[in-house]
């Protein structure tokens, strides 16, 4: 009671409170509706996605979704003994549903990467559960593959349970759960996420430092300097920000390859002979030089906008007090500018962290240069002269390449299809033996450019297979061979 | 102990920054020890130069400057142990009171003891004990003053230099640091430059003032003959106010010369730079050595029209039409007596030709 009489009333009665909000709701609403076309754009572009992101990183409900029946029979098992009929009950139940819609295939390999086996144990089931009777689940499910009746199974299913989890960034540091559970890391040789952590931090490091003690001594030299220079070398600074990015990484690469420009001046003057020109290209010596050029001025930006308020007369103050001219700078000056220090280094390193299109150009190329050719190339056919020949020429440059690139780490491969139904081919007269779809071929083509590491991608194999048995034929076995097949269909 | 009198030495000192303009002028000054020197100019007269020089912040194009007999142009500013407090403080925003004041002890290598004592001592005498913990920038601008003089102090300096140390602070701060400052120096002794372009200031604090113009030292004396005996226009008009009649030498004779002023009206004055008939010169007259209703034995009598009164509280400013000079300004002593000094009235005024300074004409 005694707080609302001690209240502070305005002239017309209002409370002083209410009547200030009043007062200030106007200029909040115009600050807001200021900020509001921002705001949505970095809600809509910005915060909405990486949230997004964010979520799917650790969202795994596939499974749960999937087999809700199966989960819900689970809740009692103790997860020590095989689970009970109803669990089985519930699992068949729900992969049924599941194999009605043809999804059973990704719950297995969704299930394998828990654990190893599951894919095929549950194509088994599939095949299997049209011919089961009713009741007694457990023993016919159990019966199809003795993997089922091994409790690791059914605990793997139980792990998937949690709608989140932390497999994927655990797989980002090579690390994954196995099958107990447990954190462990993935075999050495495939451990290469790691590496690629380390080197990312080792590069934005060295670029950060190196940033640093070439941009404070120009930062001071721009704060102290009259306006005139000063004017002129902060033009110099920012020159990097006037070239585009390709222009830029293109002149590095003139300056820095092996016959480029620095290697002539290093040999003209002596300093390296003319056999031995360093390799500052393609390496991480590349990839310094160039970030460090790149990201120079957002370490000399911020340094010099804290250098610029620290007044002359601070030194001037050290050095009258006694202080020699390096005491007067690491105790006072120094000091002073570790703010900006902080700026331009967190600035340089973060986005040193996500640059990676310089140390993808200059520093280390690698890649993958595929060349289709055909199984044609292999040996000449009749009435091929022109095709034969060009396939064959690409077939040996790709050969050729191969071993020229190996050194950069770049891939490459050599596409060689059989036969494929293309308006080229349907000119031939000739009968097409295997003639594949153009949705094989390039299926086909994926899968060799992208889940295996070979130099020859060919297919239809059981076509590559005569192809290749007739490469290493005999001359004389070989014409001989394609005389009788030509006089066979009649040519 | 008889004090050395040529303690600090300009010895023929010129500076140019561009080569081409000096900013000093064949400076040759001799500061005494234990003096309060002040050096006094507009800006741009090149005293802030003869400081930087003395600091060692700048070097001298020509000449030499000697410390205590030894020239130290080629002594680095943090060898020669002259304390200085800056324009603006120059406090290291980073440290803490404490820390800005063991600063110079510090990098002299003094036992922590011994810091404490002497921190503790010269805070005391700046009165700003139990402020050895705060930033400067938690401390008013008198505070950050006291202990830029503190720690200009504390190493126990031979000389301390001042660069318009209260420039910044508001006029009653000013006024009552330009007290303490002056204490602090009666105390302990020690010889002070002090720089400024605040004559009010010169006047209160120093034993002698170098008034600075065009790089040259104009004039060198006591506060009050500088006042009264101004040798030259400059000095006159630079220091206090001033009433001037520009005109012709008529006659002279050893303590008194005539004047034609350009109104035709002739006065007598005193010739300080004027020395034969015919000279052009300026007449220099201090408004408070004029007086109304002049006794018999003025030798200066006349009479001005009262062209704008301004009220000041202990006095009346008067401004006269007076023998051709609109700008004659009387200070009046505010008694109830004088009710004549009205706009418009005519007045007598007079003066002694003693107090009438016949200068260079510029």
């Amino acid at each position: 009671m005694s707080s609302e009489t001690q209240k502070i009333l305005t002239t017309d009665g209002i409370p002083l409170e209410v009547s200030l909000k009043k007062a200030e709701k106007k200029n909040k609403i115009k600050a807001f509706l200021l900020v509001a076309p921002l705001l949505l754009f970095i809600i809509i572009t910005y915060i909405f996605p990486i949230g997004e992101m964010f979520t799917r990183s650790i969202d795994d409900r596939m499974v749960t979704n999937m087999l809700p029946k199966t989960f819900k029979a689970m809740e009692t098992w103790d997860g020590k003994e095989l689970p009970s009929e109803e669990v089985f009950a519930s699992f068949l139940s729900d992969f049924k549903a599941l194999a009605e819609k043809k999804e059973h295939g990704k719950l297995g390999q969704r299930l394998n990467k828990e654990k190893n086996g599951f894919n095929t144990i549950l194509k088994k089931l599939w095949r299997k559960m049209k011919k089961f009777e009713e009741g007694n689940v457990k023993e016919q499910i159990m019966a199809v593959h003795k993997r089922f009746r091994d409790v690791k199974y059914w605990q793997a299913i139980k792990r998937t349970a949690p709608p989140y989890t932390a497999g994927k960034y655990l797989k980002g540091m090579d690390m994954y759960f196995d099958e107990d559970g447990k954190v462990v890391q993935v075999e050495e040789d495939r451990r290469i996420h790691r590496i690629l952590w380390l080197r990312t931090l080792e590069v934005a490091v060295v670029v950060t430092i190196l940033c640093f003690l070439m941009g404070y001594p120009i930062a001071h030299l721009l704060a102290t300097l009259p306006m005139k220079y000063s004017n002129l070398l902060m033009i110099c600074v920012l020159l990097p920000f006037w070239t585009s990015l390709l222009v830029r990484t293109a002149s590095w690469m003139i300056l820095l390859q092996q016959q480029g420009i620095v290697n002539d001046f290093f040999v003209w003057i002596g300093l390296v002979g003319d056999d031995s020109r360093p390799e500052m290209m393609y390496n991480k010596t590349g990839t310094y030089i160039a970030m460090t050029q790149i990201l120079l001025p957002f370490m000399v930006l911020p340094l010099y906008s804290v250098m610029k308020t620290i007044s002359p007369s601070l030194m001037r103050a050290g050095k009258s007090l006694g202080g020699t001219p390096f005491v007067a700078f690491w105790k006072v000056y120094f000091p002073l500018t570790i703010p900006g220090i902080g700026a331009g280094c967190l600035l340089v390193f973060i986005l040193a962290i996500g640059y990676y299109i310089t140390p993808a150009l200059v520093g280390g190329a690698s890649g993958h240069i595929s060349i289709v050719s055909s199984v044609a190339g292999y040996r000449g056919l009749p009435a091929g002269g022109a095709y034969c020949a060009s396939k064959a020429a690409l077939t040996n440059y790709a050969e050729s390449l191969y071993f020229d690139l190996k050194r950069f780490d770049v891939r490459v491969s050599v596409v060689h299809p059989g036969f494929i139904k293309t308006p080229m081919t349907d000119q031939n007269d000739f009968p097409m033996p295997m003639i594949k779809s153009p949705e094989y071929a390039a299926n086909q083509m994926f899968k060799g450019l992208t889940q295996s590491n070979a130099f020859e991608i060919h297919f239809p194999k059981q076509f590559t297979f005569i192809m290749k048995i007739l490469q290493i034929m005999p001359n004389w076995l070989y014409l001989k061979l394609v005389k009788k097949g030509m006089k066979l269909v009649g040519r | 102990m008889s004090k050395n009198q040529e303690f600090v030495k300009f010895d023929k000192v010129d500076k140019s920054y561009d080569g081409k303009i000096l900013v000093v002028k064949d400076l040759n000054l001799n500061i005494a020890e234990g003096e309060f020197i002040t050096m006094l100019g507009p800006s741009g007269s090149g005293k802030t130069t003869c400081l930087m020089m003395l600091a060692g912040f700048e070097t001298p194009t020509n000449g030499e400057i000697f410390l205590d007999q030894n020239p130290i142009s080629n002594i680095p500013p943090h060898k020669r142990g002259i304390g200085m407090v800056f324009q603006n403080y120059a406090l290291f925003p980073h440290m803490t009171v404490y820390e800005n004041l063991a600063f110079p002890l510090k990098v002299r290598k003094i036992a922590k003891d011994e810091i404490d004592k002497k921190v503790d001592k010269v805070l005391s005498m700046v009165s700003l004990s139990g402020f050895e913990k705060r930033m400067p920038g938690q401390l008013s601008g008198g505070q950050q003053q006291r202990v830029a003089v503190a720690r200009a102090l504390v190493f126990d300096p031979q000389v301390v230099l001042m660069d318009e140390p209260l420039g910044a602070l508001d006029k009653n701060l000013r006024e009552s640091m330009q007290y303490e400052i002056k204490h602090i120096h009666e105390s302990i002794g020690v010889t002070v430059v002090y720089v400024t372009h605040d004559q009010g200031e010169a006047l209160t604090m120093s034993n002698r003032i170098a008034v600075f113009n065009d790089g040259k030292v104009q004039q060198l004396s006591s506060p009050d003959k500088l006042y009264e005996e101004p040798v030259n226009s400059f000095v006159a008009e630079f220091i206090g106010e001033n009433n001037t009649f520009s005109g012709e030498v008529t006659d002279i004779s050893e303590n008194k010369c005539k004047v034609k002023l350009d109104s035709g009206v002739e006065i007598f004055s005193n010739p300080i730079r004027v020395k034969s008939k015919g000279e052009r010169t300026i007449v220099s007259l201090r408004p408070e050595r004029a007086t109304i209703d002049p006794e018999n034995k003025m030798d200066n009598k006349h009479k001005g029209k009262i062209e704008e009164v301004i009220y000041h509280g202990d006095h009346t400013r008067v401004r006269l039409d007076l023998l051709g000079n609109k700008d004659f300004i009387l200070k009046v002593p505010n008694s109830s007596a004088r009710m004549d000094i009205k706009l418009g009235n005519e007045i007598n005024v007079g003066w002694n030709s003693q107090d009438a300074r016949a200068l260079d004409p510029k």
